[in-house]
């Protein structure tokens, strides 16, 4: 829950500019300045040099301090001006993050602001957007940096979290029942090894793991309406194919390529039609999944066969943005063209001759992926703070292991479990359940 | 026409408790029962406490509650368990006589004053200008009260499965109330059916224990009271009885096997929820076929130890193959059943339509508690019973309703649950349940809850001044183990090293060492610093207190933090719909649970960060 602790965000907009701004507000903003050694008054710029915990000066910065109630949040606050480099800004942002501060939530200055009356009500509609729409961005965000690697080395590592906590749990909670040996009697070593996995993962999390902050482009539609003809055709042409890899599952089919600035990572998804059977369920499940990640759904219709009540029924579901391509005009003998209906694009197009194509990849190389990449580099960080919680509660829990209390090593695992929920959800009681009476014969 | 200010129905664990509570505050109050001589009946094995359980327990004890002190005066064997374990996690379980349990009960509520008791059958609730009034009787008296309490246990709609056979019933040889089930049907309760079971009885006579494992009391008999372990109050004794262990085997296993078609899980004629801590041996046999044996505790039942409870295998097998396969197991080769296991089938209302207060949301002098609300246990009971009963009572005498959060009790976290998340499977407390359990302790349940309780009218001063006396002695002893000191490279200190490898590299206090989690207070007893009488129970209380001190302090900056966004009130007239930006499904969930704060609303499964942000905001604009 919000409006507690300290918080901090990155304020500028992602990218190298010339300034960066960090801001900082809550009750930790006069112990920063007092363990950096910045004596500030209140209002006055001061500048300083940031320095490192071996103390190389890696920035400079100015500073301003505001003094609670006399802020924009209410709160004290700390506006830190630095050169505008993105690495520079995360680096010092998640060192504050170390001791100091939480990464505020979107719309979160604004919302603290409207709770400590320092904005009006009239002002509170916009809070609520803000914070709405933030978060539909920073959902997208979340998830597209749970895809992949990342999000299966986190489920392990709560699968071998739940595994060790089951056992401890069962013990205490059914002494009675056939679990009295469950407990592992090398606990401080399991420990050992998973705290380890855990650093090795924030490790990876912060240098190694490449996010994926491309813009991802999925092509949807009924079967023969023209969809793999359509990928042909953007990906065969021009476009340098930046590469090509398998798809996670054979349905969909992922590659990418560049078109403008942007890299554009194309999956194409197997028809939309409603299910005969089982498999085509499950493809058609898997489309939409896809496109729930997507930035940009590309729906294809048969111009020949015209928009049906099933296209509609789909188009409305989806998720993301949504163009509508007629493709087969060559068929028809239109001419290509783009409009502009509901605030809608929609395209009319040859895949075969690739009649009105450049109408597409200019709309696309136009995009912007900056909001996503940046809301994708915070929500990573976010993880990676949740996870490093999560190991300072392993740590503890291998201390408390050592002086035999079994009862506080259980709650400080259950801690990092609740770390690993705030990345992955779930009911951390009732998953504990599940496991415990799935492993063991419970019912003395 | 005598009009009652707490009219409860049913006579059960919840029941009596409830209608104990509510006459402790002063309302006059009525129980009725379907039949005088079963109340306080224990339905099912005559065990009280266990872990979680006996957590529930201590508190209600703690609020001058029944169940413990009950159970203490029915001891047949008396056990503490987790020892080994830290004292967050230690619970006491006692082994009852169940005749003694019920006697000692019905005699409490006769004793009682402001609280009678009418034997008959409830059929439905009387209702006048659409307010609740009282309740009609099979016989068509009609009774007044200004609120009612419902416990009617397994009663509504009780079928009972033996083998092929089922009847209507909620406890074999009683009647099951099948015209109150259609009433609240009629009221558009949602009600839902779970499923449970009980073993065998078996004749004492008839088994071999010679060669069975035995278990008898822990020495120092722990008690669940606090009247009898911290208060030095005597409880009654009875006969000590042990309990002795047995196991199935592969040939038991064949028969269950080879017949469980015939049970009535397995036939299809049970077709509701049944809990998966407690699953009848047909079930551990199907689930867990790579095990080879299941233990069986057979625990004596009433102190003329005529009955015999073979707890772990519950069954609603046919009662010719339940004699078959009992017999196959070591010590019951000749065992005679003098009633056979059955599984019970009964309505439940599922507890989201219940306030935190266990007042129905549809009207707000109507409460629910036991195991109605689907929960399963004696002690789970009890607990809301003390609270409904409570409440019941404060609404009739205009005081406030009392709800406990889950910082603070085991029967908050409970009550949050259920109404919060609703039920599925018969709930039953857990010690992983509670968020803060190294807080929620055995050893402290009267210091987090007797005050305050004696304040609102529900502990009497007699009781008031027995804890008040512990906590004065608490106070004192600490005071001196404060002043006792042992100092650097003193003898004390040398031996403190050797034993537990810890050097004391400043003056001490006897206090202090006891934060260390492997010295006792006993051993510091025993040092020369230590100049006065010790007091064994005080001293390991004081133990406790110091173990977790530190972590704890630490724990309640973190509550007291979050309270301050938790403890925000949603008003209860509040329109969800009107909320700019939440999703339908947030309105559906917030509309059905109708949080009473910021808190409950975070706990609801599927609700947001952004959903309670959303709310908060609104809030502020609502008090503006």
């Amino acid at each position: 829950m919000s409006n507690e602790g300290t918080i901090v965000a990155i304020s500028t907009a992602h990218g190298n500019a010339a300034v960066g701004i960090i801001r900082i507000s809550g009750t930790n903003v006069k112990k920063i300045m007092s363990d950096y050694s910045w004596q500030l008054s209140p209002r006055l710029v001061k500048y300083v040099k940031l320095k490192n915990e071996k103390g190389d000066t890696f920035d400079d910065a100015l500073l301003i301090f505001f003094e609670a109630p006399s802020s924009y949040t209410g709160e004290d606050m700390l506006e830190i001006q630095m050169h505008g480099n993105s690495h520079i800004l995360e680096y010092f942002q998640k060192e504050l993050c170390k001791k100091y501060t939480r990464l505020a939530n979107p719309g979160e200055f604004t919302e603290r602001a409207f709770l400590n009356n320092k904005i009006d009500l009239v002002q509170a509609e916009a809070v609520m957007d803000l914070i709405n729409s933030n978060n539909s961005n920073s959902a997208v965000a979340a998830q597209r940096s749970l895809q992949g690697a990342f999000s299966d080395k986190i489920s392990m590592l709560k699968k071998d979290l739940l595994e060790i906590r089951m056992k401890i749990e069962a013990t205490i909670n059914f002494p009675e029942d056939e679990t009295s040996n469950s407990e592992p009697n090398d606990l401080s070593v399991v420990l050992q090894r998973l705290s380890e996995r855990f650093s090795d993962i924030i490790l990876q999390s912060e240098s190694g793991i490449k996010l994926n902050n491309n813009l991802v482009v999925t092509i949807l539609g009924r079967p023969n309406a023209g969809k793999s003809s359509l990928s042909n055709t953007l990906l065969g042409e021009n476009c340098s194919i930046v590469s090509s890899e398998a798809g996670t599952t054979r349905d969909i089919l992922r590659n990418n390529l560049m078109l403008g600035s942007n890299v554009v990572t194309l999956l194409d998804t197997a028809g939309l039609r409603d299910g005969k059977s089982e498999v085509e369920d499950l493809g058609i499940e898997l489309s939409f999944e896809a496109s729930s990640k997507s930035d940009l759904v590309l729906y294809v219709i048969d111009v020949t066969e015209g928009i049906t009540t099933d296209d509609n029924k789909y188009i409305e579901k989806l998720p993301a943005n949504c163009w509508i391509i007629y493709n087969k005009i060559d068929l028809t003998k239109e001419s290509s063209k783009k409009e502009v209906m509901n605030n809608r694009n929609i395209f009319y197009v040859s895949a075969l001759d690739g009649q009105g194509m450049d109408l597409i990849r200019d709309e696309i190389s136009s995009l912007k992926s900056i909001d996503i990449s940046d809301g994708l580099t915070t929500a990573r960080q976010r993880h990676v703070d949740s996870l490093s919680e999560a190991l300072k509660h392993l740590y503890n829990s291998i201390q408390y292991n050592d002086n035999q209390q079994l009862d506080i090593v259980a709650e400080e695992l259950r801690l990092a479990h609740v770390c690993l929920e705030t990345i992955l959800g779930g009911d951390v009681s009732e998953e504990l359940l599940d496991a415990i009476f799935s492993e063991f014969c419970i019912g003395k | 026409m005598i009009k009652y200010d707490v009219i409860v129905i049913g006579g059960g664990h919840a029941g009596c408790e409830a209608a104990h509570a509510a006459a402790r505050m002063g309302a006059k109050t009525l129980l009725i029962t379907m039949k005088n001589s079963s109340i306080g009946q224990l339905s099912c094995n005559p065990a009280i406490g266990g872990i979680g359980k006996s957590h529930l327990a201590r508190e209600v004890d703690a609020m001058d509650g029944l169940i413990s002190k009950i159970a203490d005066n029915s001891a047949l064997q008396r056990r503490k368990l987790n020892l080994s374990k830290g004292p967050a996690v230690h619970a006491t379980r006692i082994q009852t006589c169940r005749h003694a349990y019920k006697k000692n009960m019905q005699l409490e509520i006769e004793q009682q004053k402001n609280l009678s008791v009418h034997e008959g059958i409830v059929c439905s609730l009387i209702t006048k200008k659409g307010f609740l009034s009282g309740v009609k009787l099979r016989d068509g008296t009609d009774i007044l009260s200004k609120s009612i309490v419902l416990t009617a246990g397994t009663f509504l709609g009780g079928v009972i499965h033996c083998g092929e056979n089922s009847e209507e019933s909620g406890r074999l040889g009683d009647d099951s109330s099948k015209e109150l089930e259609s009433f609240f049907r009629s009221m558009n309760f949602e009600i839902g059916r779970l499923k449970t079971g009980t073993p065998p009885r078996l004749l004492r006579s008839s088994i071999n224990f010679s060669k069975l494992l035995r278990q008898d009391s822990d020495k120092n008999n722990p008690c669940l009271s606090y009247l009898y372990d911290h208060y030095n109050r005597e409880p009654k004794q009875i006969n000590q009885i042990p309990c002795y262990i047995t196991s199935t085997n592969s040939l038991t296993h064949e028969i269950i096997s080879s017949n469980k078609h015939l049970s009535a899980i397995y036939s299809g004629s049970i077709k509701s929820k049944g809990p998966r801590y407690c699953p009848s041996i047909e079930d551990k046999i199907v689930r867990f076929s790579d095990k080879n044996q299941h233990q069986i505790f057979l625990e004596p039942e009433t102190s003329d130890n005529e009955s015999i409870y073979p707890n772990g295998i519950s069954t609603s097998l046919p009662e010719d193959i339940q004699i078959k396969f009992l017999r196959t197991i070591e010590g019951l080769e000749r065992c005679e059943i003098i009633q056979p296991g059955y599984a019970v089938e009964y309505s439940y209302f599922n507890p989201t339509s219940l306030h935190s207060s266990l007042a129905t949301k549809t009207n707000n002098n109507l409460f629910f508690a036991g195991q109605i609300n689907g929960t399963t246990g004696y002690e789970e009971a009890a607990a809301q019973g003390i609270i409904a009963g409570y409440n019941a009572a404060a609404l009739a005498l205009g005081r406030d309703q009392l709800i406990l959060d889950r910082e603070n009790s085991y029967i908050g976290v409970m009550i949050d649950d259920l109404v919060t998340k609703g039920v599925t499977e018969p709930y039953r407390m857990f010690t992983s349940r509670a968020e803060y359990r190294l807080k929620l302790r055995e050893d402290n349940a009267d210091m987090r809850l007797t005050e305050k309780m004696y304040k609102l009218g529900l502990v009497t001063s007699e009781r008031f001044e027995l804890f008040e006396k512990k906590r004065d002695m608490i106070s004192r002893e600490e005071l001196l183990l404060d002043s006792e000191i042992v100092k650097v490279n003193s003898s004390t200190s040398k031996q403190i090293k050797s034993k537990y490898n810890i050097e004391i590299k400043n003056n001490t206090s006897i206090k202090s060492l006891l934060k260390i989690p492997t010295i006792s207070y006993q051993a510091v007893a025993n040092y020369s610093e230590f100049l006065h009488e010790p007091n064994i129970t005080i001293g390991n209380i004081i133990a406790t207190q110091e173990r977790y001190k530190g972590y704890l302090v630490k724990q309640d900056e973190e509550i007291l933090q979050m309270k301050k966004t938790s403890d925000v009130v949603i008003p209860k007239n509040i329109v969800f719909d009107k909320i700019d930006g939440l999703s339908n499904e947030a309105v559906e969930k917030l509309n059905s649970i109708r949080p009473k704060n910021l808190g409950q609303a975070s706990r609801i499964p599927g609700i947001t960060p952004s959903v309670i942000s959303l709310l908060r905001i609104f809030l502020k604009k609502y008090a503006a």
